[in-house]
């Protein structure tokens, strides 16, 4: 097995998870991913290598942002459109899976959820979700160590409270029927 | 922290609270934190709600894992919506059913370069029932002048349940690099009586052409399409003399969907997805993102399983201005992605082909297996790995 290969086996999962948590769209997170992996290929030796793919993938992302920002911004607006209303058709039509449709909106509410943060919770947080320390993310996020701890209890505070207050929300609108 | 900081009694901040949960903090540092957390009842709460904060987190991410996307459905009119709804940014393309190319075959000239051949069936020409329709169709190299340009590869692909084996010829072919623009020709011969014996024999077939560069790989053909070629090039010479070529000109890299079985180009041909033994393809796209081309198939398994194989090339500098110029964009259509399936039952594979493509599958399935699934794309001639 070559190293890249070790590379992908060990993080391409954790690199996709986090990618699609933050992006919310898998194509778009494996295609950062595997284009973080071919740069990887270009690197003669990796001392830490967890922190430089994730700040490579953040890298990308924010590069591949800022390119097409203005067209992803209407296509992400119609594809959530038609997400959202094909969810409820597939809810209605999934409804005898009453795990589906409560999995479903709970994916939705959790999505809602982590976009309310800033972008540098947001990440920080994840980033801790795959296992990265405080000096990993620190150094993936451009922060200094002693700042992490503040990002993460903020952040999840924030996604904790934000989610809470939706579902407090959802439950007052079937109540009120 | 000081050591002095440490032992006065002083309530530790949240970000302190939450560095020390989550392992942090140097040994003294949490030494310090955890004596005072037993001795403070207002800290010991506040412990308390950062580990409920900490563990809501965790569970409020895990739930996008779930991917909600949607697979293509099986009926065209809502798929060719979507997409179009998907392209509303200013496109230059042309609406995906009228760029249907009625199958016009090479000339001879192509045929003295090594033209690639492959059977056809255009379903406006010869009628077909929705279930054994046949969507095939390669577009064949053509002559620019004095450089050859030929196409991506596509073998054929066959909807429903038969696995139809295209006919190909195996024959060297040099393969356009995506800024190669130039004058491409659609030779997509209609031979619908082999593929109408194939698909009664219901024959399944990997066929998968490729070549590269000017080192051109020989492709491989798998034996149980053989015995098809003899019939299909028969019925092929047939159709030829009443075809004609039709000569269009290529973009860098267009973009494309699969509509219902058959792959749609935006600039107007028509191609088909890769194949394997024992796989069907049930959903692909091209697109160009940031510097790369990607194209993306789904493969549905016999065995059921779904499976994603991500292509990606680096377009060239020209070829990614010229993407650039005409505000091409990574089209990140959620519809194809893997639906309702957790992340963590997916696995993935990597490998690099000699000509620089990267490819990932991914599927539902253990990494030995995708391992394998890799092999099959590989010997069916797809893509090969880095030596």
């Amino acid at each position: 097995m070559t190293d890249v290969e070790r590379l992908f086996r060990d993080y391409h999962a954790t690199l996709v998870r986090y990618l699609t948590r933050r992006l919310g769209d898998r194509d778009w997170a494996e295609e950062v991913a595997q284009e973080t992996f071919v740069r990887a290929l270009r690197q003669n030796a990796l001392t830490n290598e967890r922190a430089w793919l994730f700040t490579v993938a953040n890298n990308l992302v924010r590069d591949d942002a800022r390119r097409a920002a203005r067209q992803r911004q209407q296509l992400v607006l119609l594809r959530d459109e038609q997400i959202s209303e094909a969810e409820c058709d597939d809810v209605a039509a999934d409804s005898d899976d009453a795990s589906t449709a409560i999995r479903a909106h709970e994916t939705m509410l959790a999505r809602k959820a982590v976009d309310g943060l800033a972008e540098r919770d947001r990440m920080a947080l994840l980033l801790r979700e795959e296992g990265l320390n405080y000096g990993e993310i620190a150094a993936a996020l451009d922060l200094s160590v002693g700042s992490v701890g503040t990002t993460l209890s903020r952040a999840r505070r924030r996604l904790v409270e934000g989610y809470e207050q939706m579902q407090r929300a959802d439950a007052g609108r079937q109540n009120n029927g | 922290m000081a050591d002095d900081e440490i032992t006065t009694p002083r309530h530790i901040d949240e970000g302190t609270m939450h560095a020390w949960l989550d392992g942090a903090l140097s040994a003294e540092e949490a030494g310090g934190v955890e004596s005072h957390v037993a001795d403070c009842a207002a800290c010991s709460a506040a412990a308390a709600e950062a580990r409920g904060l900490i563990a809501a987190s965790t569970r409020i991410l895990s739930a996008l894992d779930d991917i909600p996307g949607k697979v293509i459905p099986a009926n065209d009119s809502a798929v060719v919506a979507s997409v179009g709804a998907a392209r509303s940014i200013p496109h230059r393309a042309p609406s995906m059913r009228s760029m249907r190319i009625y199958a016009p075959i090479a000339a001879v000239a192509l045929f003295a370069v090594g033209a690639l051949l492959v059977l056809r069936r255009n379903p406006a020409l010869v009628p077909v029932s929705s279930q054994s329709r046949a969507p095939v169709a390669a577009p064949v190299a053509t002559q620019t002048g004095d450089k050859v340009v030929a196409p991506e590869n596509k073998p054929a692909v066959a909807r429903g349940a038969a696995k139809v084996a295209p006919t190909v010829r195996p024959e060297r072919m040099p393969r356009a690099a995506a800024s190669e623009t130039g004058t491409r020709v659609a030779a997509i011969p209609s031979a619908p009586s082999a593929l109408d014996a194939a698909n009664a024999n219901n024959a399944p077939a990997a066929v998968r052409v490729e070549a590269t560069g000017s080192a051109a790989k020989s492709m491989t053909v798998p034996s149980t399409v053989t015995s098809l070629a003899a019939s299909a090039d028969a019925a092929s010479s047939r159709s030829r003399e009443s075809l004609g070529v039709t000569a269009r000109v290529a973009d860098a890299a267009p973009e494309s969907a699969f509509i219902g079985g058959e792959l749609r180009r935006t600039d107007g041909f028509t191609i088909s997805p890769p194949t394997m033994t024992g796989a069907r393809v049930i959903a692909s796209n091209e697109f160009n993102s940031g510097g790369s081309h990607v194209r993306r198939t789904i493969f549905k398994l016999d065995s059921g399983a779904t499976v994603t194989l991500t292509e990606r090339r680096t377009l060239t500098a020209r070829a990614a201005a010229d993407a650039a110029a005409r505000a091409e964009t990574a089209v990140h259509m959620t519809p194809l992605t893997l639906r309702g399936l957790s992340l963590q039952d997916v696995q993935s594979v990597m490998w690099i082909s000699p000509d620089g493509t990267s490819f990932t599958l991914a599927g539902p399935l253990t990494v030995t297996e995708l391992e394998a699934l890799k092999g099959r794309i590989v010997a069916s001639g797809y893509a090969t790995p880095r030596p």
